[in-house]
């Protein structure tokens, strides 16, 4: 192991535990101003944690194939019987 | 809140995400469809107490609860049969259609992946599945499993470390074989 890469390893750290708030950007969990810019300078020049940040990247988009479609004729059915809920009261 | 007609124009356009949190939850579209209709019924009931704001995280708390009462009785595996990911085929009308490389490359892919996340303990694989799959936010995906977003956050980052890993050792072994 290079020393390079022992010296980046507490920054590394640091960028995967927060890798996955960068990736989704939830309006729930914002990452700040300066950890936005310290994340991404870091996978600029880190090798290994650009490739994780890519396979996290695939993985969601993988995932996100298998999303099911909702049936519409039970979105008529059920919004069609709250129709009948709210007129009968 | 006091106005059937008020009701019935802030539910019904959550139907959509409704039926989808059901069928995660319940695991085929007959049952999902019952679930709706029950928790349609019980908010109704529950109109007095509504105070207007924010319908969709309302109607996610009462349909969840409704989950646990009476699904569950029926389902105990309830929020976990996620062994029906590998039979779903991707849907027609996905976001970003696959070339003609990534399709033949998803058949190798997609065994391995439902594979990764079916190993997941159930809170790891509810959390991605609700993210990943289904397209929740954080706040509903911790509104429809009634746990913080910070548990959410935690979940589903150890969640996508734990496939990336599972992946990355199917691969390896695909390649020695």
């Amino acid at each position: 192991m290079k020393i390079s890469e022992v010296m980046s390893m507490p920054e590394c750290h640091w960028v995967r535990a927060h890798l996955i708030r960068y990736l989704d950007r939830d309006p729930s969990a914002p990452l700040s101003e300066e950890e936005l810019t310290r994340l991404q300078t870091h996978i600029a020049i880190c090798d290994k944690c650009a490739a994780i940040s890519d396979e996290y990247r695939e993985t969601s988009k993988a995932l996100s194939q298998f999303r099911t479609q909702v049936d519409q004729e039970s979105i008529e059915r059920l919004s069609n019987s709250l129709k009948k809920l709210t007129l009968e009261d | 809140m006091n106005n059937p007609e008020r009701f019935r124009l802030l539910v019904e356009p959550e139907i959509p995400v409704l039926l989808r949190v059901a069928r995660s939850l319940t695991g085929n579209s007959a049952d999902a469809e019952d679930l709706v209709q029950e928790t349609l019924i019980k908010a109704f009931g529950a109109l007095k107490n509504f105070d207007g704001a924010n319908p969709r995280a309302w109607l996610l708390t009462i349909l969840r609860n409704t989950a646990h009462n009476v699904w569950r009785k029926k389902k105990p595996d309830y929020v976990g049969d996620w062994n029906l990911l590998p039979e779903n085929k991707p849907a027609f009308n996905a976001e970003t259609p696959r070339s003609a490389e990534e399709e033949v490359l998803s058949g190798v892919l997609d065994p391995m992946l439902a594979a990764a996340v079916n190993a997941l303990a159930e809170e790891f694989r509810a959390t991605l599945i609700l993210v990943d799959v289904e397209g929740f936010t954080y706040a509903e995906c911790a509104e429809i499993l009634g746990v913080p977003i910070g548990t959410i956050m935690s979940r589903r980052s150890r969640a996508v470390a734990k496939v990336r890993k599972s992946l990355q050792k199917a691969r390896e072994e695909a390649v020695t074989k």
